[in-house]
């Protein structure tokens, strides 16, 4: 699906939303950027900016050459002109559907048949077809993480967001999923950003890592670059918890 | 038991305060349970007393008094225009409130709950000042030949008044408790705002809008001040049938009571369907797709 290394996605973005003030400038190819930092500074708004929230913002967001924001010649799409999967914290499964009609839901101009089949395919290929009649609310934390992830990836988006993917799944569920979005991540072939605590994701995925506080990127590099010079405390103390859950969960 | 070491005095001492404490506790525990009997009793009284003091001999003589049907009927026509009105313009105002994170929203919540602390007297006159003949539009409104005072129209309006609250402060609280991220996901599957509303958000507050308009129903159901003082007592035209008993009181006694117990009986059904709709509705959507 892409084309070069060129990067897929660029942006240079500020936002105000209450007390946060977000400014970002970032560039991301086929290799998943993963942001992390401390609580409240700005890591869900800066997707919900990419996936077209109504959040006021100034600056442009290039996806593929197309522009989804640009302020200065007034473009901004809604984010159904976007073309981004996106997965919320919240998982945002739609409450009265079940797991295979909330896959369903974006593949509008399929014929019944057709679009079943499609969201069938893309639960099998997250290993939840078995539920594929159930409620939301009669699912576990993982299942609903790959019905949502499937919903996200069944439209073949040219940017994929996700935010916290393992943050509701319990630790048992949590190290095949872990993996299986790894996989599902190089394979992906599209800029992905995930927002994430956990190192072990970090360890997992190998992302290109952008560090976020109050509202502006403090660091960028791999976990190489970042065990090598941490900029702050903040990131020392990432680099710290890392060996502490290396020690916990021994391979 | 009681420890009489000079360790011990405390925790006795302790345990003499907790003893204390339950008898209150208990007394008061008594006093509640009591309250809320009597409550509890009083708010049933109404109903079973209208049963037991009903025979089937009354009931058939309220049912054939010449009043029973026209005000049924009307009762059931006018309660169902308001409530298609309350419907058609609560669901997008409490959707609007419910998105809006702007602090004035307070203040349109605070304004919709204005008709439930107003006396329905007060909610009647105010509606003779504006659409009476003397009234601020009613002039108007007489030039064009339209009359809305003591018509079909104003017994729809007082209800659509009075009932509204109830359906408009339930759709809110519905419609805040829809994941707003899952509205967004919707957006970027390519569903259109409106698309996204209809398809997410509809649904998804579907029980508490249904409980809602239940409520807002049995509220207009029931409407008799403001109708009385706005619409007046017209058998045939605007006489409800809330209006009916309070008439029939004047002259029978048993056709109150037969009407009242219809009226009565229609409320508790509502009621009991109400409960009952949302459990079904969601029974039913659980198993509705079947993979093939």
């Amino acid at each position: 699906m892409s084309d070069d290394t060129a990067p897929n996605l660029s942006l240079n973005v500020e936002a105000e939303l209450g007390a946060l003030r977000l400014r970002v400038a970032l560039q991301a190819g086929e290799r998943p950027v993963a942001i992390v930092g401390p609580n409240g500074s700005g890591k869900s708004t800066l997707l919900r900016l990419l996936a077209g929230a109504p959040i006021a913002a100034t600056g442009s967001i290039t996806l593929d050459g197309r522009a989804l924001l640009d302020s200065e010649r007034g473009i901004n799409l809604p984010p159904e002109a976007r073309n981004v999967g996106y997965v919320p914290q919240s998982h945002g499964l739609f409450p009265h559907l079940s797991a295979l009609d909330n896959v369903a839901f974006g593949l509008f101009d399929l014929a019944p048949k057709r679009r079943r089949a499609r969201a069938l395919a893309a639960l099998t290929e997250l290993g939840v077809a078995h539920v594929a009649a159930r409620m939301p609310a009669a699912l576990s934390g993982g299942e609903r993480q790959r019905v949502a992830l499937a919903r996200a990836l069944v439209l073949q988006p040219a940017l994929l967001l996700l935010d916290e993917p393992l943050a509701a799944v319990d630790v048992a569920a949590r190290r095949a999923l872990r993996v299986l979005l790894a996989q599902r991540l190089r394979a992906l072939g599209r800029p992905a950003l995930l927002v994430t605590h956990e190192l072990r994701d970090l360890r997992a995925i190998d992302p290109e890592i952008v560090v976020l506080q109050d509202g502006r990127v403090v660091q960028r590099g791999d976990l190489d670059a970042l065990r090598a010079a941490p900029a702050n405390a903040f990131v020392a103390e990432l680099v710290d918890a890392e060996d502490d859950d290396r020690r916990e969960e021994p391979r | 038991m009681r420890g009489v070491g000079a360790d011990e005095a405390e925790p006795a001492g302790r345990a003499v305060g907790r003893v204390a404490t339950s008898r209150t506790g208990g007394l008061l525990r008594w006093l509640g349970g009591a309250a809320a009997t009597a409550l509890l009793l009083a708010l049933v009284l109404p109903l079973l007393a209208l049963a037991l003091s009903t025979g089937t001999d009354e009931l058939a003589a309220g049912l054939h008094d010449p009043s029973f049907f026209p005000a049924l009927g009307l009762s059931l026509r006018t309660s169902l225009w308001s409530l298609a009105a309350v419907i058609a313009g609560g669901t997008p105002l409490a959707y609007a409130v419910a998105r809006s994170e702007r602090p004035s929203v307070r203040w349109v919540e605070r304004l919709v709950d204005l008709p439930v602390v107003l006396p329905p007297a007060v909610l009647g006159v105010g509606l003779l000042a504006a659409f009476g003949r003397q009234g601020l539009f009613g002039g108007g409104l007489e030039a064009l030949g339209v009359q809305v005072a003591f018509s079909e129209a104003a017994v729809v309006l007082a209800q659509t008044v009075v009932a509204a609250p109830f359906f408009v402060q339930s759709a809110i609280a519905a419609f805040r408790q829809v994941d707003p991220d899952a509205l967004l996901v919707a957006r970027t599957l390519g569903a259109s705002a409106e698309h996204a509303m209809l398809r997410v958000a509809l649904p998804a507050a579907a029980p508490g809008l249904i409980a809602g308009a239940g409520l807002a129903w049995a509220r207009a159901l029931g409407e008799f001040g403001a109708t009385l003082l706005f619409a007046g007592n017209l058998v045939g035209r605007t006489q409800t049938l809330p209006l009916a008993i309070y008439a029939a009181l004047e002259q029978d006694v048993r056709v109150a009571v037969a009407l009242a117990l219809v009226l009565g009986g229609v409320g508790t059904l509502l009621l009991l369907g109400l409960r009952g709709l949302p459990a079904l509705l969601r029974r039913r959507s659980g198993g509705a797709f079947d993979v093939g």
